[in-house]
């Protein structure tokens, strides 16, 4: 797994690619966190991710409710079809503010 | 009849998972199911193991033996271990209403899985997990 952030929209944007298992989960999650800790709205660009597991969505379902603490937004972008199928399982698809792309998430106040 | 798909042993370590999936993959290859079926396979086998080395090995080395077979028209996953025999009583996926991190493998086990067994070593050292997948209802779902 690899991941970049980008400024866009108002947004930190979190692009994660490749697998996000139990060996790299812990990366994304300290930088889902660290954007969060730093006070900026947060999306995390799904669309690259070829495998998530639960220790993935466990860091995801973290940014969330670490963001909803500091009154900040957060959601996921492009989500990939199997990152999808995993979030459907542990039926997070409807807690998780979900948006095609940045351009589409809204604008941060 | 039964056709051995797979026999793969690895050092429970999660730097290991990644090979582990790799080679389970293409052990599923020849499985005649969708690959949405494979992929939530993997995920299951993965979140088992995960849980080997994070409950049952914790913060000590050892070896997962994983062996995938074919019966007739079901599949098998055994994974075996050396670590400490676990309590199986306390293995019960939680409630997916708490919107809390952390908890979910079992979930997904019980989810992907049509049979999910623990079989105690009479020894009281290591675990034998067996998790079954009916491939005729795979096959028309």
């Amino acid at each position: 797994m690899s991941y970049e952030v980008r400024l866009e929209k108002g947004y930190a944007v979190v692009g994660l690619s490749g697998e996000v298992d139990l060996y790299k989960s812990p990366d994304a999650r300290a930088v889902i966190l660290k954007c969060i800790g730093d006070g900026q709205h947060t999306l995390v660009d799904l669309s690259q991710v070829d495998y998530i597991d639960s220790s993935g969505v466990a860091s995801l379902v973290e940014g969330l409710q670490m963001a909803r603490d500091n009154s900040l937004s957060f959601g996921l972008v492009g989500v990939s079809n199997t990152a999808m199928n995993v979030l459907k399982l542990a039926r997070l698809d409807k807690v998780f503010p979900l948006y095609a792309s940045v351009e589409s998430a809204p604008a941060t106040s | 009849m039964t056709d051995r798909l797979l026999v793969y042993r690895f050092a429970a370590q999660a730097e290991q998972l990644a090979a582990m999936r790799q080679a389970l993959r293409e052990a599923l290859q020849t499985v005649p199911a969708s690959e949405k079926q494979r992929d939530d396979w993997v995920l299951a086998v993965n979140e088992a193991c995960m849980n080997i080395i994070q409950h049952a090995y914790r913060q000590h080395s050892g070896a997962i033996d994983l062996q995938v077979q074919r019966k007739d028209l079901h599949l098998w996953f055994e994974l075996r271990d050396q670590a400490p025999a676990i309590d199986t009583g306390r293995l019960q996926p939680r409630d997916l209403e708490q919107i809390r991190p952390g908890g979910l493998g079992l979930h997904f086990i019980y989810s992907i899985m049509d049979e999910v067994r623990f079989i105690p070593d009479p020894s009281g050292r290591g675990n034998c997990l067996v998790m079954q997948v009916d491939l005729q209802e795979t096959h028309s779902t």
